[in-house]
């Protein structure tokens, strides 16, 4: 919410007055060191989790992210080995096929990666997750559309726990997932309804044309670890437009890939909650209770 | 230094002083005000001189003047800037009364050479680094969008940087914004800023002039590291009725000031408000037609002379800004309020005692009809209570003590649901209470071509209950906290705080000097981008965080060229900063319970050569000025406990700033500025994650901005009536960025929607050329 004012206010504010202007420039960066990245899921559910090794290059570099082919991944928890398989259609991509993993909460899982050449002076990197509990039920939502803005506004309904909440949200529209990068994500923490019945927090907001009617929408929520959370709001903060006004300086969004490797191994279960969108009419408001 | 050596000191400066003034009880006194003969307003800092003796005086913060001399005949010169000197032959056979009254010498009304009066003061002052700035000077300068704005004129003196373009907010010698004690008839301003800090909240109609302490602030301030900005606004014309005001690009502004009793109370009130949504209100479009969007400034003063030796003032200030649309609402201002009392307990001794309180606050939420409307509100109010003594001892001796108590209410902020349906719940900051005390006493004494300043500053900084302070482990996680119970002090800090300085006068046009001043600061404002914005909160010291401590040396040279017509200075400084405060990656500061938990401690410390050439008579008048400076921090948890350079670390700061009078109606001006870019954080490599690109960093603010250039001009045209006592009306045309330089305000990096994979960067400036005119009158 922090952040959506934060916006709102230097929107109105600022851009009314500033005559302001954008033209792209060029900058010559210094390179820096290649470290590996790692961007690993464990679901719950019928998900197949995955885990994608890719590595960092030059800022301006206008080629898809190298890939890391050819390594050992293995998920691990107690005495249970999950070997991930790299995808023959996406290299880089490990899944894991295996039907006996299970997510259960509070279990701890270990991710462990072999490469077969190094990155950044290491061929061996791991990170753990903790599943954390999934405490959210969603009871309803409430599907608006602004016209004066001509966005969709989705409004979530449902009980908060009284512990320490961290939430995620994605969304499906026929089911094919839109809210496919990180911007599109969204993340709250429960501070301001800690334990509360959450009645209509706005949680998504879509372009005109993401929605039409007879669409089905679902709505996805995922309790997410506090590290995670911070992991996703610093990734959103080093991602969105920047300026002197509201943010503070760019920085490195951390990881918890040993070895100095970038990115994020995370676990979490997800419940969703699917409504036809049936009316499209100006400031007002359609909400599906069950 | 230990308290015992503290007393000791004290005790030695009042015995100094008691001996000083037996050594010359046969001689007699000369004291009084010093006032503008037409307006009825005491001049601070003007100079008096006895030429025989060549000894002199300058008058205190209220107009008062005080010299000691041994009985004789003398002529005594008095002289201020901008006025013309009067000269009196006096046969001094007994403690003398003499209030004088100084005829401003009007540069639209006259072809007369302006001497500078106080040429002299610069080189005698045992005070470094102060600029003192007339409105008259001020609203010389081109002006943006037409308001004439004192804060913009400070950030071209050297060793000042605007934080980021356009900003009221500035750098003093590399010092972050909130380190400038901004004081407006001494209440606390603590957001100086209109419209996200693009104007500042200084009238300049309702502002008679404003003095500028680079570090070295006299003992009788403190409470910040950087520097100390005293704007003193107009106490109200006690001879004549007057009406002042203007029309501009974007405000319209109207004053009145008259006496209430001719030559012993008059008033002064002032106004000034934005009128872009008055124009709005024009619009076909419904919705703009709704919207509300501006800022106002209310000034008033009263002031009463009772009698000879008391003067009472009440001034007042109430600044507000407002956005409102039938969806989101917001406002933010500072209010102010300040009595004082001048006492005259002798003709040696004067005293100002204020009664002083500021309040700043913002509140902004969903528009109230809106089912799930919240209030957001927050606020820092100030009760400030503070005796100030003058003893002018002798000629050679002039002692300043007293005291000061501020008392702060911190309400960092509170949410709350108001609509039928509002999803968020109450969740309410701690409150947080604190005392900040001072004592202090500072002698001026001048033996040969020395004149020595030195004093002591002991600051006292109480946390008291209610209180909760949370408890960090080192990985800076919450472990345990405390509840204070209320008005109980939990935690002091004190601060011994020593203000020495040394002039050493070359001969009459010329000197050096060399201070060392020590500053504690208490209350901070947690602001982690480099311009800021309203809701940027402040809080105070506590167990968790200890006070900024700075220490600054400065050794200067100072000349006078032709009789006063040219200065030079130039001054060099290094300043250490202990406990310097930064914030961790990525820090949350908005309506954070845990904010301690975010902020990271090292040091700082920054250093700088500064040159001043000033004009300070003729046709042309102005200032060149250049800096070479350099402002960096040392955190362990940022930038890999490496040094950085601070948001402000802006090497080379060029100015110059002149205006001609091209006869007795036109004059023009201009400005030039130059600055190394600012220092900013570029990516060195990037990687994806969930289909995004994000870039990677290397060490803070390791790259730079384009540098910064912007030529503005003006041409103030007066149209003058041959009758005087009939409306005077002038108009002032400028233009901003005269060659359209496209200054970079912040440089964004980007992902290509059109080529995947592909990233740029983007420059975003912000203003073009931006031609005003402002129609100014005066009745």
């Amino acid at each position: 919410m922090k952040k959506l004012l934060r916006n709102i206010v230097f929107v109105l504010l600022a851009g009314w007055l500033m005559v302001s202007c954008t033209k792209r420039i060029d900058i010559s960066l210094k390179p820096g060191d290649e470290t590996l990245v790692v961007e690993g899921y464990l679901f719950g559910g019928d998900s197949v989790s995955w885990v994608r090794l890719t590595k960092t290059s030059g800022y301006f570099s206008d080629e898809p992210p190298p890939v890391v082919s050819g390594a050992e991944v293995m998920v691990s928890h107690k005495e249970q080995h999950f070997r991930l398989e790299e995808s023959a259609r996406e290299p880089g991509t490990y899944f894991l096929n295996d039907t006996a993993f299970h997510l259960t909460v509070a279990d701890t899982f270990k991710l462990d990666i072999q490469l077969k050449n190094p990155v950044g002076n290491h061929t061996h990197f791991e990170s753990s997750t903790v599943v954390p509990p999934l405490h959210i039920h969603v009871d309803s939502l409430e599907i608006e559309y602004a016209p004066d803005i001509e966005r969709w506004m989705i409004h979530f309904y449902g009980q908060d726990s009284p512990d320490k909440d961290y939430y995620l949200f994605n969304s499906r529209v026929n089911g094919r997932i839109v809210t496919d990068s990180i911007l599109k994500k969204a993340v709250r923490e429960d501070k301001f309804f800690n334990g509360r019945y959450i009645s209509g927090a706005l949680v998504q907001v879509f372009n005109k044309d993401v929605l039409e009617i007879g669409d089905n929408y679902t709505l996805m929520v995922s309790n997410i670890t506090k590290e995670y959370y911070d992991y996703m709001v610093a990734l959103q903060d080093e991602v969105g437009e920047k300026n002197p006004l509201f943010s503070g300086p760019p920085a490195n969004v951390g990881s918890n890939i040993s070895n100095g490797a970038q990115g994020f191994f995370t676990s979490f279960l997800t419940t969703s909650y699917t409504v036809k969108i049936q009316e499209k009419v100006n400031a007002q408001k359609v909400r599906d209770i069950r | 230094m230990k308290t015992r050596n503290l007393g000791f000191l004290i005790l030695f400066l009042l015995s100094l002083a008691g001996n000083i003034q037996a050594q010359r009880a046969d001689s007699f006194t000369i004291s009084g005000q010093i006032k503008d003969v037409s307006t009825g307003e005491l001049l601070p800092g003007a100079t008096i001189y006895v030429k025989k003796l060549k000894t002199g005086s300058i008058s205190n913060s209220y107009g008062f003047y005080s010299l000691t001399l041994p009985g004789g005949n003398y002529q005594i010169v008095y002289s201020f800037v901008g006025y013309q000197s009067r000269s009196l032959v006096l046969s001094l056979t007994h403690d003398t009364l003499i209030n004088i009254e100084m005829a401003a010498v009007s540069s639209l009304l006259q072809e007369v050479e302006i001497k500078s009066a106080s040429a002299h003061e610069n080189i005698r002052s045992a005070q470094m680094s102060v600029t003192k700035m007339s409105m008259r000077n001020i609203e010389e300068i081109p002006s943006f969008m037409g308001e004439v704005d004192l804060v913009k004129a400070l950030q071209l003196l050297p060793g000042v940087k605007f934080v980021a373009e356009g900003s009221s907010g500035m750098s003093v010698r590399g010092g972050g914004p909130d380190q400038n004690l901004i004081l407006l008839d001494g209440a606390t301003v603590y957001n100086a800023g209109h419209l996200m800090g693009f104007f500042s909240v200084f009238n300049p109609d309702a502002v008679q002039s404003v003095k500028l302490y680079k570090g070295d602030m006299p003992a009788a301030y403190g409470g910040r590291l950087s520097s100390l900005v005293e704007v003193r606004m107009k106490e109200g014309n006690n001879k004549v009725f007057h009406g002042q005001g203007g029309i501009g690009l974007i405000s319209s502004r109207l004053l009145f000031e008259g006496p209430i009793i001719k030559n012993k109370a008059s008033f002064m009130v002032s106004g000034r408000r934005t009128y872009a949504d008055l124009f709005l209100k024009l619009s076909h479009n419904k919705k703009l037609r709704q919207n509300r969007l501006y800022f106002y400034d209310l000034n008033t003063k009263l002031n009463f002379a009772f009698n000879a030796n008391n003067h009472f003032y009440l001034s007042g200030y109430f600044g507000k800004d407002v956005f409102k649309n039938d969806f989101f609402q917001m406002d933010w201002g500072n209010a102010t309020g300040t009595f004082r009392w001048n006492h005259i307990y002798n003709e040696k001794l004067f005293s100002n005692i204020s009664f002083v309180g500021s309040r700043f606050n913002y509140n902004l939420g969903l528009a109230e009809d809106n089912p799930r409307a919240f209030l957001w509100q927050s606020a820092l109010t100030d009760f400030m209570v503070k005796d100030n003594f003058d003893w002018f001892i002798n000629p050679q001796n002039k002692l300043n003590f007293g005291f000061s108590v501020i008392y702060h209410d911190f309400f960092p902020g509170k949410v709350a649901g108001t609509g039928t349906e509002a999803v968020i719940a109450e969740y309410h900051l701690p409150d947080n209470y604190a005392l900040e005390s001072a004592i202090y006493i500072s002698n001026e004494q001048k033996i040969g071509k020395f004149t020595l300043k030195y004093g002591l500053r002991l600051s006292v900084f109480n946390n008291l209950g209610p209180a909760t302070i949370f408890h960090y482990d080192k990985g800076f996680v919450v472990t345990d906290s405390t509840v204070y119970s209320s008005k109980k002090i939990f935690n002091t800090y004190l601060g011994i705080e020593p203000r020495v300085g040394i002039v050493f006068r070359l001969n009459e046009s010329s000197s050096l000097k060399v201070s060392y001043a020590r500053n504690f600061q208490y209350v901070q404002q947690a602001q982690n981008s480099t311009a800021g914005n309203p809701m940027d909160i402040w809080f105070p010291a506590n167990p968790n965080i200890k006070p900024q401590i700075g220490d600054q040396v400065a050794a200067g040279y100072y000349k006078d060229f032709k009789e006063g017509m040219f200065f030079f200075s130039v001054e060099s400084y290094y300043k250490w900063i202990h406990n310097a405060i930064d914030f961790k990656d990525h820090a949350e500061l908005l309506l954070n319970k845990y904010l301690d938990g975010q902020l990271r401690i090292g040091r700082g410390y920054s250093y700088g050569v500064e040159f001043l050439l000033k004009k300070n008579s003729g046709k042309l008048t102005g200032w060149a000025s250049y800096t070479y400076s350099r402002s960096m921090r040392v955190i362990p948890e940022i930038n890999k406990g490496e040094a950085y350079p601070s948001p402000y670390d802006r090497p080379n700061d060029f100015s110059l700033t002149l205006s001609y009078k091209i006869n007795t109606a036109l004059r023009v001006g201009m400005s030039w500025i130059y600055l190394t870019g600012q220092p900013v954080t570029f990516p060195v490599s990037r990687f994806q994650y969930s289909n995004t690109i994000v870039p990677v960093y290397s060490g803070r603010n390791t790259y730079r901005l384009a540098d910064y250039h912007r030529l503005d001009l003006s041409l103030i045209w007066d149209m003058h009536s041959k009758n005087p006592k009939k409306c005077h009306h002038q108009l002032n045309f400028s233009i901003y960025n005269v060659y359209n330089r496209k200054n970079p305000w912040v440089i964004n990096f980007r992902n290509d929607p059109e080529v995947p994979n592909s990233t740029y960067a983007e420059m975003t400036y912000l203003f073009g050329i931006v031609p005003t005119v402002t129609y100014n009158f005066k009745f």
